[in-house]
């Protein structure tokens, strides 16, 4: 029997936080995506993963603020605070979402809609007044409150309550039913499943959680492993963790008393780091993580602050540092004379895990994924963009096509996603091997030097005669030497020294894009040997360089050198 | 178990084996992986972290991709500054995995009238594209513009050290000071012919040399080489593919 819940949830908390009211156009970015806007910037079409550029283009005066969790954290404690008034039994999920067990405060107030409409009032207020101070009174921060069994089912009823504008309350045992019509998407709006994990549900068909919940659970297990369970549990609207596998959390209560009470947050969070190790490889050695974890910090004068944190996923060492961190910040924040406000500096810090489950493992990707390397990369293609500009920093995406050139095109490295796993750049990538569906594409070896704007170039016969290629392909006379040309043909060209021809092979014609007026183009390639001698002009041919390869390419009875074999 | 799974040979085939599953070397080691032909230029098998190399010859460009492509198939970015014309297909031939390429252009525009002022402005900017891309990127393949003063090229050079960033340049280094210059001469292109045929293989030699680099190391590169450089083979795999990287003496 799953326990009932309560769920308190605001929608893009971050943009709260940082002080923007609904009709205010703005939006928090992080990774240069959006992951929160406000809802006058929803209305212009800027939705959350949205790249800065997009969401710049939907909306050219929106306000764009970086993402600080920190931030979020401390905004969110005077909330926390208010809610604490009428459960101190409280867990913190993430800033702006929290649950506590209904039962207790449901009873006090008489009915799970008197506590839904006291809570929505203090804390709507609370918010109104402390973080949108500077917006304007009388502004209506969303928020929503849902009553249920379970903290999925609840957490699903908060978010619903604020697209509803009432809060919404699902019967005692109704939590199946709840759930049985709403989208699979949920899982992973809620961060449940995985992405790959809800697209494979619905693939397979399984459009809504009652879908999935009919199916058997030995089943699921069979097929998608204990992830599958997890979310086949959760549709069916029973909580997380199974009455059966409740057990007793070992007494694994880490402390440590600062003899030298610390006033900086960055040594207490040292503290907590070292803690936190300790107590995940404590967990982990028995197989175990952590899923509620209570941080308790107290002061040399005695203050206290005590928050519990909830994740389902289960908290790691660094989790568990970044909501200490949250929890510390918020509290130094608070103003002056409020109750338990900090005076002095942290003399203990204790993580107690308050619920631990076995650990069924999150297999990690053995590759893709993201090494240090790519995120260091990334940090500095950002860097190199300001340097230069969005234009100038590029990354290659496979195109296809006959011609050197067209093969890969360069595209803004902002406009990339670059973590994502498997970016189509090569070939390979596509699926379409080297050659699949170019047919008249030149083989192996390519060109190491390919020219976006052809080379002007001369192709001699034997007596110094241009070469010519006809309509059907066929050379006038052997090519026997070529020289580049530069300057232009209105002023004359200037040409330079001729090249002997060695070894020569073509032409291969090339007519594609005929049924498109401004794309066709008709041309004949060849390859060419020229000999030794170097070429002069960069002043690196010593005389025995060898001998040189090039891609020299008729065009409108002209010749071009496309690309070079250097 | 056949007789060929005696205690030496199976003891050679884990050293092997290990060798080849060892973990990449990564920003504490001294030295990047290079092809395996490549790694036989340079006394310490990879390219030294911090160096400055520098590719001059008929066939620079495709010896310059070569040199990366063991660093970037073992994970690490490139950065291409300045080479507009790289030719993407014959990168991706000799390895190197265009996944982690980055290209940056210093040169937007060059209309302005005074063109010595543009050659310092953009040497500057490349300057400043090199040293930022120090931080985040492991392999730097790059032109040198021209422009680029003494006092310039060394602070670039001192910061490529600290950061360990190994700088590949194409072409004419300027007035970069190199730690090792990476000469390719004696182009020789076969499967074409008068008229017939397709580019098909060609041999290069290769001669390394430098202020760092003891002595003189020549070699015989036949292109094109195997592009698998991230798991290098079992040599009793590599005897039986003779087709694979033939490396010859030619000094």
């Amino acid at each position: 029997m799953s326990v009932r819940m309560l769920t308190v949830w605001f929608p893009d908390w971050p943009v709260t936080a940082a002080g923007f009211g609904p009709d205010q156009v703005a939006a928090v970015m992080f990774a240069n995506r959006v992951v929160a806007r406000t809802s006058a910037a929803a209305a212009e079409g800027v939705v959350i993963g949205q790249r800065r550029r997009q969401a710049q283009r939907r909306c050219p005066d929106i306000e764009l603020i970086d993402h600080d969790p920190t931030r979020d954290a401390r905004a969110f404690e005077p909330v926390v605070r208010a809610v604490a008034e009428v459960s101190p039994r409280l867990d913190l999920i993430e800033p702006g979402w929290l649950t506590m067990a209904a039962r207790g405060p449901s009873k006090y107030f008489g009915g799970d809609a008197a506590v839904a409409a006291h809570l929505h009032e203090t804390v709507a207020t609370g918010v109104a007044e402390t973080v949108a101070a500077d917006v304007g009174a009388g502004v209506d921060v969303g928020v929503g409150v849902g009553v249920a069994d379970g903290r999925f089912a609840s957490s699903v009823a908060a978010r619903l309550a604020v697209r509803r504008r009432h809060s919404v309350l699902v019967d005692a045992g109704g939590s199946t039913a709840f759930c049985a019509p709403l989208p699979i998407g949920w899982l992973q709006t809620l961060g449940e499943s995985d992405p790959e994990m809800v697209e494979l549900f619905v693939r397979l068909g399984l459009r809504r959680l009652g879908d999935l919940a009919a199916l058997e659970p030995a089943d699921v297990l069979g097929r998608f492993g204990h992830p599958g369970v997890h979310a086949h549990r959760l549709a069916s609207g029973a909580d997380v963790r199974l009455p059966s596998t409740t057990d007793p959390a070992p007494e694994r209560r880490l402390d440590q008393v600062l003899d030298d009470p610390v006033a900086q947050a960055s040594a207490a969070i040292f503290v907590a780091k070292q803690l936190a190790d300790e107590l995940t490889q404590a967990l982990g050695a028995a197989g175990r993580v952590c899923t509620r974890l209570v941080v308790e910090l107290e002061t040399e004068y005695g203050e206290r602050s005590e928050r519990a944190w909830y994740r389902s996923a289960g908290l790691n060492a660094a989790a568990m540092v970044e909501r200490v961190r949250w929890q510390l910040d918020a509290w130094i924040d608070l103003p002056r004379g409020s109750d338990q406000e900090i005076t002095g500096g942290i003399s203990l810090i204790r993580l107690t895990p308050d619920e631990v489950c076995a650990d069924v493992g999150v297999q990690l990707g053995l590759w893709g994924g993201q090494s240090d390397a790519d995120r260091r990369a990334a940090r500095t293609i950002a860097r190199l963009t300001t340097i230069t500009s969005d234009a100038a920093v590029t990354v290659p995406v496979w195109n296809g096509g006959r011609l050197p050139a067209d093969r890969y095109r360069w595209v803004p490295a902002s406009n990339v996603d670059l973590d994502h796993p498997v970016r189509a750049v090569s070939s390979a990538g596509t699926g379409s091997g080297p050659s699949g569906p170019w047919p008249g594409a030149l083989p192996a070896p390519s060109p190491a030097t390919v020219f976006a704007d052809p080379h002007p170039a001369e192709v001699l016969d034997d007596a110094g005669r241009p070469v010519q290629v006809n309509g059907r392909g066929a050379v006038s006379a052997p090519p026997a030497g070529f020289r580049l040309l530069s300057g232009d043909e209105e002023r004359g060209w200037r040409r330079g020294r001729v090249r002997d021809i060695t070894a020569w092979a073509g032409p291969w014609p090339v007519d594609e894009r005929w049924w498109e007026p401004g794309g066709h183009r008709r041309l004949a390639r060849f390859q060419v040997v020229a000999s030794g001698g170097g070429d002069g002009g960069d002043g690196d041919g010593d005389g025995d360089g060898g001998q040189r390869g090039y891609l020299v390419v008729a065009e409108h009875r002209r010749w071009w050198v496309a690309a070079l074999y250097d | 178990m056949s007789s060929s799974s005696t205690p030496a040979a199976l003891a050679e085939v884990l050293t092997a084996l290990g060798d080849r599953v060892a973990p990449v070397s990564m920003a504490l080691e001294r030295t990047l992986p290079t092809a395996p032909e490549c790694a036989e230029l340079f006394v310490e098998g990879g390219l030294v972290r911090g160096r400055t190399l520098s590719c001059v010859g008929p066939a620079s460009t495709t010896v310059a991709l070569r040199l990366v492509a063991g660093a970037v198939a073992a994970g690490g970015w490139l950065a291409v500054v300045d080479v507009p014309t790289l030719g993407l297909d014959a990168a991706s031939e000799l390895g190197v995995a265009l996944e982690r390429v980055v290209s940056i252009h210093t040169t937007a525009d060059q209309d302005s009238a005074d063109q010595d002022s543009v050659d310092q402005d953009s040497a500057g900017v490349w300057a400043d594209v090199v040293a930022a891309a120090a931080d985040g990127f492991d392999v730097v393949l790059t032109r040198v513009p021209d422009g680029v003063r003494a006092a310039t090229a060394r602070k670039v050079a001192t910061r490529l050290q600290q950061r360990g960033v190994v700088m590949v340049i194409v072409g004419d280094p300027g007035l970069l000071v190199c730690d090792g210059v990476v000469e390719s001469s004696r182009q020789v292109w076969s499967g074409v012919g008068a008229g017939w045929g397709h580019f098909q293989h060609r041999s290069v030699e290769v001669a390394a040399t430098g202020r760092r680099l003891p002595g003189r190391r020549r070699r015989t590169i036949e292109f094109p080489v195997s592009s698998e450089i991230a798991a290098p083979e079992i040599p009793a795999q590599e005897i039986a593919a003779p087709e694979r990287s033939a490396l010859s003496n030619a000094s």
